[in-house]
């Protein structure tokens, strides 16, 4: 509560050419929107690319703002959102593949065992995550890495919190089987494979 | 296993993996540099009123000097 009194304090402040009012603004969101993006394109450049895109829009239309009427968190969030949609759209035209599949910085271990096991399921985590529709991809990002609770994620994507409730169920559903698949695959398939194999040999 | 279970341990796994990045710590201070320093760049409106009275008076003069040739021609 009181950061949304700040925040509009400090939006009123950046409306009216306070450079310092958005600097604060902008320390504030810019590790959760990078956080965002990263986690919906899976890659540092694209991430940092779209992140000043998301703040440079911000800033140019800050004065719009104050009439929308949702948190500033949730504008920046829609903005985000946005652009990463244009994203990919522009990459499923161009056919490009992300190079740099990076994993987090946060996966890296001191025991490397550990530490592969670990950051291999990640990636697969994350690689299943991808392969569900935009807006669940969205509902899961903001639930695990920013914490956002059912009512704070309905703001940002214009849903009641029933809503959400009843898509994180769905979502959770259709993570469970894309993951069921991924790590127990039929058996034809595997057979298939090992026939092969045998063939070879 | 039933499927209040399964879930759980699906957000087990997310809660795990779906963990916060760090981003850069150069981006950070080199975007905020960028987007303060924007808005000291002043781009200039273009006056379109005197672009109108420019315009007017070259007409004018252009119509002053049809008028001296045909006056003289």
């Amino acid at each position: 509560m009181t950061d949304q009194v700040d925040d509009i304090q400090l939006i009123e402040k950046a409306a009216n050419g306070d450079n310092e009012a958005f600097g604060f603004l902008y320390e504030r969101y810019v590790r959760k929107i990078y956080n965002y993006i990263y986690y919906r394109t899976g890659n540092v450049n694209d991430a940092e690319d779209l992140t000043a895109k998301v703040f440079h829009r911000a800033f140019r239309h800050i004065e719009t703002y104050s009439q929308r009427g949702v948190p500033f968190s949730a504008w920046l969030y829609r903005i985000a959102h946005n652009l990463v949609a244009n994203w990919y759209r522009d990459r499923s035209r161009k056919k490009e593949v992300a190079l740099d599949d990076q994993l987090p910085s946060s996966f890296h271990f001191d025991f490397p065992e550990f530490a592969l096991e670990k950051s291999q399921e990640s990636e697969r985590m994350i690689k299943t995550l991808r392969k569900l529709p935009p807006e669940r991809q969205q509902l899961i990002i903001l639930k695990f890495v920013e914490g956002m609770s059912n009512a704070e994620i309905g703001l940002i994507m214009r849903k009641s919190e029933g809503a959400i409730k009843s898509l994180y169920h769905r979502t959770l559903d259709s993570l469970r089987k894309e993951i069921e698949k991924l790590e127990h695959p039929p058996k034809g398939k595997g057979r298939k494979i090992k026939e092969d194999k045998d063939k070879n040999e | 296993m039933s499927e209040n279970n399964s879930y759980l341990l699906i957000e087990n796994r997310l809660v795990n993996h779906l963990q916060p990045v760090q981003p850069n710590p150069d981006f950070i201070k080199n975007l905020g540099k960028r987007l303060l320093g924007s808005r000291s760049i002043y781009i200039e409106d273009r006056n379109n009123g005197f672009a109108f009275m420019l315009l007017s008076l070259g007409l004018f003069i252009g119509a002053l000097i049809v008028w001296f040739f045909r006056k003289n021609g």
